[in-house]
């Protein structure tokens, strides 16, 4: 993460619907961790962090996870929430997500993904892109990875399911 | 008999046993010897039969004038003592005390210089505490007793007064070490000030954290508008695969409008669009063909959705529902040249993928891995 701050990138990972109870234990596989480890490395470095799915979900359970990934901690109502996603790429539309219950479910998540505030394209302006800082030596780099830090603290479920 | 008689009731009262004890404990041992010595042989060998009979009686008066002679003797010593005193305290310590200062006046000055407090009537106390000093009561009542007292009784009273200065003596040892504490307390100040130049530091370095995470703040703010502030996550759709073709054309625009159109109605912010390398570069190195994706480009800003770009620099293998492979003429090189392509451990190689292996190496056509990357972005934003 820190080796993008000074491209000034957005750090977009996928994995974003996947609970650990949902994968096979032959695999030995913790999506759940490795997201909270990546989106928190991004937010420590100041990074834009955003995130994707990487199957085709169209369940209220992959949505409710996507959604408490997006705000660890939910809705603070004494003000702007410590941590967020900068957005959240869906993929992929097809006919299957356009079609009935689908399509009212997935309506239900974007609203719920807006904090049930009406559509706002202000958010995530467009802005010509800035020219990268001076580049970093590499020990800088590496002072990243000591110590290893733990990730933010996430709810176990979402303040705004579908 | 007249003579006897005035005499008798001094014997007779208490002043004797005052006198002794007090006379004993001033007087220096040589000046007293000496004065003893001396009126011994003298009374002796003057003695008449008639005064041995009344011997008792002429034992008193030889005794009472050597005593009127030891006293004389011991006030002329004290006087002494009491001049060089004064002398020394006038000359040495700029006291300003008058010739004939007596002691209360010595003990006064000195108490002062100790930095006592001394009233006119005698009350002594440190300036912060109150009156400590146990002679002093005592002073008045002597000098009463005084009034009534032989001039015998005067001089030991005079002794008793030059003992005091020892007692200011003592009370400015006494002053001595309390300095000591005080020292102390500068001691402590002065770590107190270390504690505090350190304290000072790190508030400076608190300050310059607040001002770095400040101007983070700002930037991030300046960069994000209204970003930071609101809970509103924006939402992208990913397009389908296998709209545009290998020849860079749109295939249904009207299929992509309604598309469009569901999700403008979903609320959706925004749509992500691959740019494939095997679509803009399919044929022929540097030659780039562009004219699908601006079509596609110009349709989604009829709905005033945003657009991501995504530079697909590998392939897709789902071959059924419009694939993308990579370019035809980097296919060819790796037919010529497996290595480009990432290799595992059992030799089977991604053909979806260019390694990272070749990111210096001019094998595309005379282009390293990481060139064939940055050409197309550049005509892309220009």
């Amino acid at each position: 993460a820190r080796m993008l701050t000074r491209h000034r990138a957005c750090v977009n990972f996928t994995c974003a619907e996947m609970r650990d109870s949902e994968q096979s234990s032959e695999a030995k596989s913790a999506p759940e961790e490795l997201v909270q480890q990546v989106l928190s490395a991004g937010w420590r470095e100041g990074l834009h962090v955003a995130c994707e799915n990487a199957l085709g979900r169209y369940d209220a359970t992959a949505y409710n996870t996507i959604l408490r990934n997006s705000r660890p901690t939910g809705i603070n109502k004494n003000g702007p929430p410590e941590h967020k996603l900068f957005g959240f790429t869906y993929l992929r539309l097809s006919d299957e997500l356009l079609e009935g219950q689908n399509y009212s479910t997935f309506k239900t998540f974007v609203k719920r993904m807006h904090a049930n505030l009406d559509y706002n394209s202000n958010v995530d302006p467009l802005e010509p892109l800035q020219r990268s800082m001076p580049e970093m030596p590499i020990g800088k780099i590496l002072q990243a990875a000591h110590p290893k830090l733990a990730p933010f603290p996430f709810d176990e479920n979402t303040d705004l399911p579908v | 008999m007249s003579l006897k008689h005035p005499h008798s009731p001094v014997l007779d009262g208490d002043p004797p046993p005052h006198r002794r004890p007090r006379g004993l404990v001033s007087t220096p041992p040589p000046p007293a010897v000496a004065a003893d010595t001396s009126p011994s042989p003298s009374p002796s060998p003057a003695a008449p039969p008639p005064r041995r009979r009344g011997g008792g009686g002429g034992g008193g008066e030889r005794e009472r004038e050597r005593e009127k002679e030891r006293t004389k003797l011991r006030e002329r010593h004290r006087r002494a003592i009491t001049s060089r005193m004064l002398s020394g305290l006038r000359q040495h310590g700029n006291f300003p005390l008058p010739a004939r200062a007596d002691m209360n006046d010595v003990l006064a000055a000195l108490a002062r210089a100790a930095g006592w407090t001394v009233h006119p009537d005698g009350t002594t106390f440190r300036a912060s505490s109150q009156p400590l000093h146990p002679p002093t009561p005592q002073s008045p009542g002597i000098f009463h007793v005084n009034s009534v007292e032989t001039p015998s009784f005067t001089s030991v009273l005079n002794s008793y007064a030059i003992g005091t200065p020892l007692d200011s003596q003592a009370s400015m040892l006494q002053t001595d070490d309390s300095l000591s504490p005080s020292s102390l307390d500068s001691v402590v100040v002065a770590d107190q000030s270390i504690k505090n130049e350190k304290y000072g530091n790190s508030d400076s370095v608190s300050s310059l954290n607040c001002l770095e995470n400040h101007q983070l703040t700002r930037a991030s703010a300046a960069l994000a508008g209204d970003y930071t502030r609101t809970p509103y996550i924006p939402v992208y759709a990913s397009l389908p695969m296998g709209i545009i073709n290998s020849h860079c054309q749109l295939i249904d625009p009207e299929g992509i409008r309604a598309e469009l159109m569901h999700l403008k109605s979903l609320n959706v912010d925004g749509v992500i669009v691959d740019c494939w390398w095997g679509i803009v570069e399919a044929w022929i190195p540097h030659k780039y063909e562009w004219s699908g994706y601006r079509d596609l480009f110009g349709i989604i800003k009829e709905f005033k959705l945003k657009v991501q770009a995504v530079l697909s620099f590998h392939g897709s293998g789902e071959t059924g529902s419009g694939g993308v492979s990579l370019p035809k003429w980097v296919m060819e090189i790796a037919q010529e040249n497996q290595d480009v392509f990432f290799t595992d451990r059992e030799g089977r190689r991604n053909m979806e993928c260019l390694s990272w292996g070749i990111d210096k190496e001019r094998v595309l056509r005379g282009r390293t891995g990481i060139e064939v990357l940055g050409h197309p972005w550049r005509i892309l934003i220009s």
